[in-house]
């Protein structure tokens, strides 16, 4: 028999993934699912014995997808075999939530609603009456406060009890006379049509009247005929074009039910969270708890990443001990070797350590409300650069490291938006190259140098947006949501924050160590001569660099910190003020080093969020912009 | 009884702190759309909060569920709004 498979959808911010985390801890010995590119997290769970599967679709405004997450989870709902939809719900956001149970009802799965954040409608003064909504739609409603594992069990055994029922006949939610009449029409026509897909004839004839782009091709032969000279005459009786009518109707519809379902309670007090808002969102004094929040932020990271780091360092360098000995008798064993230990090391001693505190913070962000506020003050700046407020996230986990920055760029919606951040991503200096950074400038030009270097490279990143969106076309305007603050929950924090890295390491530390063990293989046939020539006429001629530095930017490709330590040997110095290089050199190099190809982990995880095209131009682009950078500084400096 | 009168305005000339009612969202079909899904319709009653000279606008619909929603200025722009002239 099949695993009964049940899915929650609700809008953005509605506190699904809270449910979905307090759910997923029921869980049964098979644990998450995964292998599979779909972006939506799994979850085996296990009620009065029987499994269920689990499945967290993105937060949706409606069933109209607008951005990629909304599409994926409208894919989803129509495609996948699903049993049951538990529509999550923002109960302080009710008006504007019940459109989309609106929309769900119509599609026609069984639905169980989970009037979730039951304390925050009530903190905002607003009583609902969940026993007069589950009268008036003829669906299960529940109320529940995930955060504080509130109402869970009865959501799941009212999910038990429909998943047994033969059907649902949830309440005919009706539209104004004449639309509905076309409705019908439509309707008849398509009952005999066998939909490959899911969703009801209903659903399907309202799409065909409000959006016939989501629409099946076969659906809309079947309703093409009728279908234009009905939209023509609905449009010209309403005057505003088709989909903004059915939606009107279906708001209409919501504010109806919220009305009979809620009403609002006097409050006296305006709560501390609105008055904590007024400076969050205050278009000059925003900008000091912004601030404050990046100092906390980068030093946390920064702190418990070396102290974690420095735990880890002890052990893992107690291993190569272990097999020095072959070094002599079996040198290229021995590079294999080391170059799986150099991999797994890369891993865990010097990404694992940073991506730790940054996943955890990140999530424990997310989850307050707070990014999109900084996304809010920032966007005046950031379209600037052909950007919107929305990319400022990534940007900022792109100074601890470009991996899980990458993983960031999901939120935004639009394609482009997402294509333009993603690419100016890696010229933003992560942990190691910020290491390579100071190492270098506090050995030859002090703390002016490094200042300098930050200086530029953010113009930089600024002048290549500038230029990227000159093929791109226009940023769309920005439109988000600022949810309500909210406490955020470490419990769901923690499990996030295991599930990301987890999914990391199963899928960067493979590439880390076959790139290692090549590195290694390199190092034993000593092609350190070949490449140094090979890259003199760049390293040589146009940065004026030393040409022994060749194969250390070879080598920082795959790990950016392994620069330092390579120059070293290249020159065969025992520290680095040793190194034969001027401090124009040096401000050259840095330069260099901190724009050319990011890391080997990022290439990779580039490849795995948006596909070898990007990664090749990413490439291309970075090449190209460090080279211009650093030739610049020569021609000023040199 | 006194005789209101309503002028409108777009969005982001319109003044901080008055109630709006939104009169017309006149921008790209995409982003009407987005707009509407996220539950900002013409009739709505909104407030804009800042009065700053960059930046995005930043309203709250009363009318729906007091949600708050930041809208770039070019898109602002677009929306035509109007208030009560007292």
């Amino acid at each position: 028999m099949k695993t009964p498979e049940i899915v929650l959808v609700g809008q953005p911010n509605s506190g699904k993934s809270t449910v979905f985390n307090v759910l997923s801890d029921i869980k049964t010995s098979v644990s998450n699912f995964s292998g599979t590119s779909v972006e939506v997290a799994h979850s085996y769970i296990n009620l009065h014995g029987q499994t269920f599967h689990l499945v967290d679709l993105p937060g949706v405004y409606s069933l109209n997808p607008g951005d990629e997450a909304e599409k994926v989870t409208f894919a989803y709902l129509v495609n996948e075999d699903i049993d049951l939809v538990i529509n999550v719900v923002d109960s302080s956001m009710l008006a504007r939530s019940l459109e989309l149970t609106v929309e769900l009802m119509e599609f026609g799965v069984p639905m169980v609603i989970a009037l979730n954040m039951w304390d925050e409608a009530e903190r905002r003064g607003l009583k609902i009456y969940p026993g007069k909504l589950e009268k008036m739609l003829n669906i299960p409603v529940v109320s529940t406060s995930a955060f504080h594992g509130k109402g869970i069990k009865e959501l799941m055994e009212k999910c038990g009890e429909v998943l047994c029922q033969d059907q649902q006949s949830p309440t005919r939610m009706v539209y104004t006379s004449h639309i509905e009449k076309d409705i019908h029409h439509l309707e008849s026509h398509l009952l005999e049509l066998a939909i490959e897909k899911n969703g009801a004839p209903r659903f399907y004839a309202i799409k065909s009247l409000e959006n016939p782009k989501v629409v099946p091709e076969d659906v809309l032969k079947t309703t093409f005929h009728d279908l234009e000279t009905m939209r023509q005459q609905i449009q010209e009786m309403h005057d505003r074009d088709l989909y903004e009518t059915i939606s009107y109707e279906r708001h209409h519809l919501a504010m109806k039910l919220m009305e009979e379902v809620s009403h609002f309670v006097d409050r006296k007090t305006i709560p501390f969270r609105e008055k904590l808002d007024r400076y969050f969102l205050h278009p000059y004094l925003g900008y000091f708890p912004l601030l404050g929040f990046f100092i906390l932020f980068f030093a946390a990271i920064y702190f418990v990443g070396n102290f974690l780091g420095d735990i880890i360092a002890v052990p893992l360098g107690k291993i190569p001990g272990l097999y020095a000995g072959l070094k002599v008798q079996q040198p290229f064993l021995w590079f294999t070797i080391d170059g799986v230990y150099q991999g797994i090391e890369g891993a865990i001693g010097i990404v694992l350590p940073f991506f730790l505190p940054l996943i955890f913070l990140t999530s424990l962000f997310e989850d307050t409300g707070y990014l999109s506020r900084i996304a809010f003050l920032v966007d005046g700046f950031m379209h600037k650069i052909g950007l919107h407020g929305k990319s400022a996230a990534p940007f900022i986990l792109g100074f601890g490291c470009t991996v899980p920055a990458l993983y960031g760029v999901r939120i935004i919606e639009n394609k482009r938006d997402r294509m333009l951040t993603a690419i100016l991503l890696p010229f933003i200096p992560c942990s190691a190259r910020t290491a390579v950074i100071l190492a270098l400038t506090a050995a030859f030009t002090g703390p002016f140098g490094a200042l300098f270097i930050y200086v530029f490279v953010v113009f930089m990143i600024a002048l290549t947006g500038k230029f990227m969106s000159l093929f791109m076309g226009k940023p769309l305007g920005l439109i988000m949501e600022i949810p309500g603050l909210k406490v955020p929950s470490l419990r769901v924090s923690f499990s996030k924050t295991w599930m990301r890295t987890k999914s990391f390491l199963k899928f960067a530390v493979p590439f880390l160590i076959v790139g290692s063990i090549f590195m290694g293989w390199l190092e034993y046939a000593a092609v350190n001569d070949v490449i140094n020539k090979a890259l003199s006429p760049m390293v040589e001629t146009v940065l004026g660099l030393p040409d022994k530095l060749g194969s250390t930017l070879v080598y920082g490709f795959f790990r950016k910190e392994l620069v330092l330590v390579m120059a070293n040997s290249a020159f065969g110095v025992q520290n680095i003020p040793g190194l034969p290089m001027s401090w124009q050199q040096v401000l050259v190099f840095i330069v260099f080093v901190t724009l050319y190809f990011p890391c080997f982990s990022t290439f990779v995880a580039m490849w795995k969020e948006f596909g070898a095209k990007v990664v090749w131009l990413s490439a291309l682009l970075s090449i190209v912009v460090a080279s211009t950078a650093a030739f610049l500084v020569k021609i000023v400096l040199i | 009884m006194k005789e209101v009168k309503m002028t409108n305005i777009n969005l982001e000339e319109a003044p901080p702190g008055n109630e709006l009612e939104v009169i017309k969202i006149d921008t790209g079909t995409s982003a009407r759309q987005r707009l509407i899904s996220m539950g900002v319709h013409a009739g709505d009653k909104i407030i804009k909060y800042n009065g700053s000279s960059w930046g995005p606008i930043l309203i709250k619909n009363i009318t729906v569920d007091s949600s708050k929603i930041a809208i770039g200025r070019g898109l602002a722009a677009k929306i035509l709004v109007g208030y009560e002239n007292t």
